[in-house]
């Protein structure tokens, strides 16, 4: 009578166990042996991804909603399923209501543009400082224009100012012949900012005392902005 | 007065050129925050003249 022979016998040459490696269950020394990928039985439905959780050990994410992608937590430990963001930010303009006077001549006053024409974020202080502080960090194009009085041999600026300090400047002035000629001084520019601390403002300045910085519709003066790109 | 006007009497060789945006030395602002005209920036050759100083 013929012995069966199995993997315990141990012949010479021959494989007499097998042993379930990293990521692999079963294995056995006899009759027939089932090894199991533990890789594949974590995935229970579709979509199911697996990622490591540290040396040899891994674990499952379940497929996340509709538009939604795959980034790093919080604590860079592990991937997770996220709202995409949006591409775009905060966008404000905001305007001067009625006439500002700028008593002083040479003198750089900050534009009080007391009101909103939109202000996407409630990113503009139109009530205390009068300035555009941003949430959400990037690159900025501003647009401003201010309605300085026309008037004979005198020279008109406005500037954007970022945290107090002059960033972009323009003027338009007067020669005393074709004084009508003179436009408003009016100035775009791109900036950088934070997100969180960096503000933006705009200041005119006139050779010539007591003139109105205009006030009215939006037209007539304001300062505008929108989140361009991240940074 | 106004401050611009109260340094040109206390130095008389100032010049409107010398407050002049970008080029001059002198740098008068107006923060609209109703504490007045004040120096922001003095790169003149001279001192601040007495009874004036730099910031609010």
């Amino acid at each position: 009578m013929t012995k069966a022979r199995t993997l315990a016998d141990n012949y010479a040459a021959d494989i007499n166990g097998i042993t379930a490696g990293t990521g692999i269950t079963g294995g056995g020394t006899s009759g027939t042996v089932t090894i199991t990928n533990q890789m594949a039985t974590t995935i229970d439905a579709a979509g199911d991804l697996i990622y490591g959780t540290g040396s040899d050990a891994f674990t499952k994410l379940s497929i996340g909603t509709a538009g939604q992608i795959l980034k790093v937590n919080s604590g860079a430990t592990a991937p997770e399923w996220a709202a995409a963001s949006a591409a775009s930010g905060p966008a404000f303009k905001a305007r001067r209501t009625a006439d500002q006077n700028v008593a002083s001549a040479n003198t750089w006053v900050k534009v009080q543009l007391n009101a909103e024409v939109y202000d996407t974020d409630n990113c503009f202080d139109s009530t205390t400082n009068y300035r555009f502080t941003p949430t959400k960090a990037g690159y900025y194009q501003f647009n401003s224009r201010i309605y300085f009085p026309i008037n004979n041999n005198y020279v008109n600026f406005l500037a954007l100012y970022k945290n107090g300090t002059v960033v972009a400047q323009t003027n338009a002035g007067t020669n005393g012949t074709n004084a009508n000629m003179a436009g408003p001084p009016g100035l775009s520019d791109l900036q950088s900012a934070n997100g969180s601390s960096d503000y933006f403002e705009i200041y005119a300045y006139s050779t010539s005392a007591g003139n109105d910085i205009g006030g009215g519709a939006e037209q007539v003066t304001y300062f505008s902005g929108v989140w361009i790109r991240g940074l | 007065m106004s401050l611009y006007d109260e340094l040109l009497e206390a130095l008389p060789e100032l010049t409107e050129n010398d407050f002049w945006p970008y080029v001059g030395t002198i740098v008068l602002q107006n923060d609209s925050d109703g504490l007045g005209d004040y120096i922001a920036k003095w790169d003149y050759p001279k001192p601040i003249p007495d009874g004036f100083k730099l910031g609010k």
